[in-house]
């Protein structure tokens, strides 16, 4: 606060109270009209912010619903390749199985070696006698790659009890056949006599 | 108010004769408390039916119109967790998880279109038409599994035509699906899962391990077929905890060798059923571990359910004369023989009330100890333990880890028959001395060579590498693999050369054909009587099998074959001794073990 205007203060005091008491009722002179506050600019500002803000919701709320279908359909997008990606991996996997690779190792000619020589670098010298390698260690394929032996004996068996089976009714059927013949002749030459 | 109206009225008469048009606009308006009166009456009317159904939505019934909503647009998913591989020692794997998809289907959307779907999915899918047509018909259901664990491609091409055809309310979603891309190469220990859950082997085994927890998502969708999320709804999401790996120390290349070489010795020999085991003499590591006949992981309905696991593990039998190898290191430990001893051994042996022969007839013959295990006397053995003071032969063998579980990790594994201390007789004694009165499982066996070959120490056997826990709670693994010594160093050597023995005397030898060219080979032969489970007696079967490691001097592998009732009538050495030197000669090429250099034990065998 200023030091100037400490003095006025008791000074002014005294003179309004006086004025108050000794002012009389009278009419007040109407206000002056006060120059129009241009309401124009308020409207358009304040409707510009309802019309802003609902279309800026509306943009919002729309590019929402459209990411969330994008995002749907890349997440869709992403789980196909993932499970292409897993089948050409398990078509890998399943080539990689010693079986197949056995299979296809002998359709190439080779075999497991039966016994190896060693070659020691730093010594230079060779372990035992290098031979060339034979089929003595080459352990058979599977009958049928894939199906387990146990597997393919049942079936065989199965088929084999089938085939004996199929055999026995021929056998029977022929021999039914043949009595018939038989009779047939015997009835035939019976009938020339 | 209705006052005022009033006078109003009242006065209006007065100003209307003034203007003219106004009366007209009256009277076609109607009074003004009419007018009023009849908008405060629609007002009432409209507003008491909202209040009514205010009253009805939040007084009377506020849930069934919530759960409707929530039955309308939200959707509960099941996010699985994706199951652990199950690998072997280098990463292979040997049962791993792809992205299946489940086939769903929406019964409210597929309901008229039923016959015509169920044909379409029997065609497409293979399901059984008669269920399907159930599910989809399924009265007040908007959610049923049609088939689950469908190769992903396969399902999606399935959905994608049906709606092409017109059927609507199929779907699909995310289902692990469990391969097995070695098909019967270590089925045995991997086992395989049903649809319902794992139903054999470390599947089994180690389910929770393997398992992981499923998570859920729950959000609202725009419809509940598309599953498209809506933005700002509802979204409760719990992730799911994929399950963890489980690594074995199982070689595939090496098991899928050792399974041709065991099934084309179990072939050519007529013979029941075979076992075979490779183990990492200083680890402890299991390497190959292979049954025979044995069952498609892909396809386990085609094998009978007893194929369907290890035999080696669960099914126990009488060693025979490998277990001589364990008397005469327990002999040698407590020093009470060493492997020049000479022995009188006579053409048949008293024991208790019936005699003891050998699988040859003989006079008289002397032997050294060394002898005694190269030509497999059993009465040279029962004489030499006479030694033994008593209980100490049950102590070493127990030591050795018969009579208990090894371990692994199987909850199949049979502990196999040690007879407890109160039991345990003289004759009992002499019969256990050379592998009869006991029964062992394959990996036990395996186990307690080792013993031998890793210089009397036993290290507990491991199928896991690292550590899991099983079901069982307990852990297991290469990490809580335990060491004991069993025998002394000397005892193991001693034993481990009388061994080689057996494959390079020439006179006494019985199993030349088990050895490695260019390598010092131990091992012993086992020819012994089955009991047959229904008589309880033997029945004149054979279990053969050959046990033994290489190189002799420092040894790298322990290899054990058995092969229960072959045809042909062959012993231990002709019939599993070229199986263990297949498999012995395959190890040590594959992991590049070279030849010790050292000169073969020239122990002598008579005297």
């Amino acid at each position: 606060m200023s030091i100037a205007a400490a003095p006025q203060a008791p000074a002014r005091g005294p003179e309004r109270a006086t004025e108050t008491t000794q002012t009389r009722l009278t009419a007040v002179p109407a206000p002056l009209p006060s120059p129009m506050a241009p309401r124009l600019p308020f409207v358009v500002l304040v409707s510009m912010l309802l019309v802003g803000g609902v279309v800026g919701l509306l943009v919002f709320n729309t590019s929402m619903q459209q990411s969330a279908f994008q995002e749907a359909r890349l997440q869709e997008q992403a789980t196909t390749l993932a499970a292409r990606e897993q089948a050409l991996d398990g078509e890998l996997k399943k080539m990689e199985n010693p079986h197949k690779i056995a299979a296809k190792a002998k359709e190439l000619g080779m075999v497991v070696p039966q016994n190896a020589a060693m070659l020691r670098v730093p010594e230079a010298k060779v372990e035992g006698e290098p031979a060339p390698a034979d089929r003595s260690a080459t352990p058979p394929l599977h009958p049928k790659v894939g199906k387990p032996y146990s597997v393919l004996l049942a079936e065989k068996k199965a088929a084999e009890a089938a085939a004996a089976k199929k055999k026995a009714a021929e056998d029977a059927k022929k021999k039914a056949e043949e009595k018939a013949a038989d009779e047939e002749q015997r009835t035939s030459t019976d009938e020339a006599r | 108010m209705a006052e005022r109206g009033l006078q109003r009225k009242r006065r209006r008469p007065a100003g209307s004769s003034a203007r003219k048009p106004a009366p007209r606009k009256t009277q076609r308006r109607g009074p003004a408390h009419i007018r009023l009166r009849v908008g405060f009456i629609l007002v009432a009317m409209v507003l008491s039916v909202f209040g009514g159904r205010l009253v009805q939505l939040q007084g009377i019934d506020p849930y069934s119109y919530a759960a409707m909503a929530a039955a309308e647009n939200v959707v509960d998913v099941v996010l699985p967790a994706e199951r652990g591989e199950i690998l072997d020692r280098d990463g292979e794997a040997l049962a791993d998880s792809a992205d299946g998809l489940m086939v769903l289907a929406d019964p409210k959307q597929t309901r008229k279109d039923a016959p015509a779907i169920a044909a379409f999915l029997s065609k497409e899918l293979g399901v059984d038409y008669a269920s399907a047509l159930s599910k989809l018909r399924k009265d007040g259901s908007r959610f049923q599994y049609i088939k689950r664990q469908v190769p992903a491609t396969q399902a999606t091409a399935a959905v994608e035509k049906a709606g092409k055809e017109g059927y609507q309310g199929l779907w699909t979603s995310r289902d692990p699906l469990r391969n097995y891309p070695n098909g019967d190469v270590a089925a045995n220990l991997v086992g395989f899962l049903g649809n319902d859950g794992p139903l054999a082997g470390l599947e089994a085994a180690f389910d929770k391990h393997l398992a992981g927890k499923d998570g859920h998502a729950e959000y609202d969708a725009t419809s509940p077929v598309s599953g498209t999320r809506m933005p700002l709804g509802t979204n409760n999401r719990v992730d799911p905890v994929d399950g963890h790996d489980l690594t074995l120390t199982i070689d595939r290349d090496l098991q899928y060798y050792v399974q041709q070489t065991l099934m084309d010795a179990v072939q050519k020999s007529r013979a029941e059923s075979g076992m075979a085991v490779v183990m990492d003499t200083q680890t402890g590591e299991i390497l190959s571990l292979v049954d025979y006949p044995t069952f498609d992981a892909r396809d386990p309905a085609a094998s009978p359910k007893t194929l369907r696991g290890s035999n080696a593990l669960s099914n126990v039998y009488e060693p025979g004369s490998v277990q001589k190898v364990l008397t005469v290191a327990g002999l040698l430990d407590q020093e009470l023989v060493a492997p020049s001893t000479r022995l009188k051994v006579p053409g048949s042996y008293r024991s208790g009330n019936a005699d003891i022969h050998d699988w040859y007839e003989h006079g008289m013959e002397k032997l050294t100890l060394a002898g005694v295990i190269a030509k497999s006397s059993n009465i040279g053995t029962v004489m030499a333990a006479d030694k033994f003071a008593d209980g100490q032969l049950r102590d070493y063998l127990s030591a050795f880890g018969q009579g208990r579980r090894t371990g692994i990790g199987l909850d199949t594994e049979s502990p196999g028959l040690l007879a407890s201390p109160e039991s345990w007789t003289a004759a009992n004694e002499d019969r256990i001395d050379f592998g009869q009165s006991i029964s062992v499982n394959a990996v036990q066996m395996t186990a307690a060579l080792n013993t031998i070959a890793n210089g009397g120490v036993r290290i507990d056997p491991s199928l896991i590498s690292g550590s899991a826990t099983n079901n069982s709670g307990i852990e297991v693994g290469t990490d809580t693999a335990q060491r004991n010594r069993v025998v002394s160093e000397k005892a193991a050597s001693q034993t481990a050369e009388m061994m080689e023995r057996v494959i390079t005397d020439p006179v006494n030898g019985t199993a030349p054909q088990a050895g490695v060219e260019g390598y010092r080979v131990s091992g012993k032969t086992g020819t012994a009587q089955r009991v047959n489970s229904e008589c309880k007696c033997y029945d004149g079967s054979t279990t053969v099998s050959f046990g033994g490691f290489a190189p002799t001097d420092d040894p790298r592998f322990t290899v054990y074959v058995a092969i229960h009732n072959p045809g042909n009538g062959g012993g231990g050495g002709t019939v599993t001794g070229p199986v263990f030197s297949q498999i012995m000669s395959f190890a040590l090429r594959r992991y590049g073990v070279p030849p010790t250099g050292t000169e073969p034990s020239k122990m002598p065998t008579g005297w």
